[in-house]
């Protein structure tokens, strides 16, 4: 009975408590005065969902989140050091991150990374450099890549008849 | 004993009536236990007073009462901390969980928007670069395949 109350209580504590990669391995930005930090967690993510969706990108886009539990983003604009962060940054995240791509080209430079745990990615983490901007974003949750990956399509998409639009006219 | 009939019938009626003492009721039980003659004129009686005989003839065991107030008396010792740590786990979780909900709930519309735009920028931002990432492994693969398809066509002429 006591091992059930305090697994009971563990769990709960931890799932209140649940660390995404930036807290973890990123808190030392925090003295930078100069970076934006966005956090959009699980309670936010289901207030999403009462928002109206009409256009089809709307739809595909909250149909994207609605496994998602925390959402959290690092932002250094107009650094000179974004190269330096880079790199400092590229070397933190721990063993339970494993590469899953990273574009290298002209002035941006990206690492993707990814927490997989029984075969579903429980968090992914984006770590940028892209023409003087350094930026961390970490999504937690049940993440679907290809339907994030979607997601752009969609935009695009929807991008092109808006101007398809503006030619007719 | 010499067996007093109008002495024996004035004790059984005062017994009746419950105006007898504790040493005529005494005399009553010890003649239903020695006495036939009174258990075949007063058989009714004699089965009451046999029943009460043999409850009389329980022995309580003298540590009895001692060892009853040592049981009730003894200081629970695994039920109480139980208690107290299932008290505390509840109201932290408590806490843990209805504390931030609270919080969350304060959320106005015009927030709740923006934080819907700002994940929206966020998700595309990510999605773009790993569709570019993608599009590079597609471009790659079929520059692979056409590389060998060459190869292989030169190798046959």
């Amino acid at each position: 009975m006591k091992k059930i109350i305090l697994v009971a209580f563990i769990a709960i504590a931890g799932s209140a408590y649940s660390q995404s990669a930036i807290d973890k391995y990123f808190s030392y930005l925090d003295a930078d005065t100069a970076i934006t930090k966005v956090t959009i967690n699980s309670k936010m993510f289901e207030l999403f969902t009462y928002m109206d969706a009409e256009s089809e990108e709307e739809k595909e886009f909250k149909e994207a989140i609605s496994n998602l539990e925390n959402l959290k983003v690092i932002v250094k604009e107009d650094a000179p050091n974004a190269e330096a962060l880079f790199k400092e940054a590229i070397k933190k995240p721990g063993k339970e991150f494993e590469l899953l791509m990273e574009v290298d080209q002209e002035s941006e430079h990206f690492y993707f990374l990814i927490n997989e745990k029984n075969g579903v990615i429980a968090e992914l983490l984006m770590i940028g450099n892209s023409d003087g901007e350094f930026m961390i974003l970490s999504l937690t949750g049940e993440i679907d890549l290809a339907q994030i990956s979607r997601l752009s399509r969609s935009m695009n998409i929807e991008q092109m008849q808006y101007l398809q639009k503006i030619d007719e006219d | 004993m010499e067996y007093n009939h109008l002495h024996i019938n004035n004790l059984v009626e005062l017994y009746w009536k419950g105006e007898t003492s504790i040493e005529e009721e005494n005399k009553l039980r010890n003649l239903c236990k020695t006495s036939n003659e009174f258990k075949k004129e007063f058989p009714d009686l004699s089965l009451y007073l046999e029943s009460q005989n043999e409850l009389l003839d329980v022995k309580v065991p003298a540590n009895l009462e001692a060892s009853i107030l040592k049981q009730t008396t003894k200081p629970n010792s695994t039920l109480k901390p139980m208690l107290w740590c299932s008290g505390i786990a509840a109201t932290l979780a408590l806490l843990i969980w209805i504390v931030p909900a609270q919080q969350n709930e304060d959320y106005t519309d015009q927030e709740v928007q923006q934080a819907y735009n700002e994940t929206k920028n966020a998700l595309f931002l990510l999605s773009n670069k790993i569709e570019e990432g993608n599009n590079y492994a597609l471009k790659l693969s079929e520059f692979d395949k056409n590389h060998k398809k060459i190869k292989q066509n030169f190798k046959t002429k």
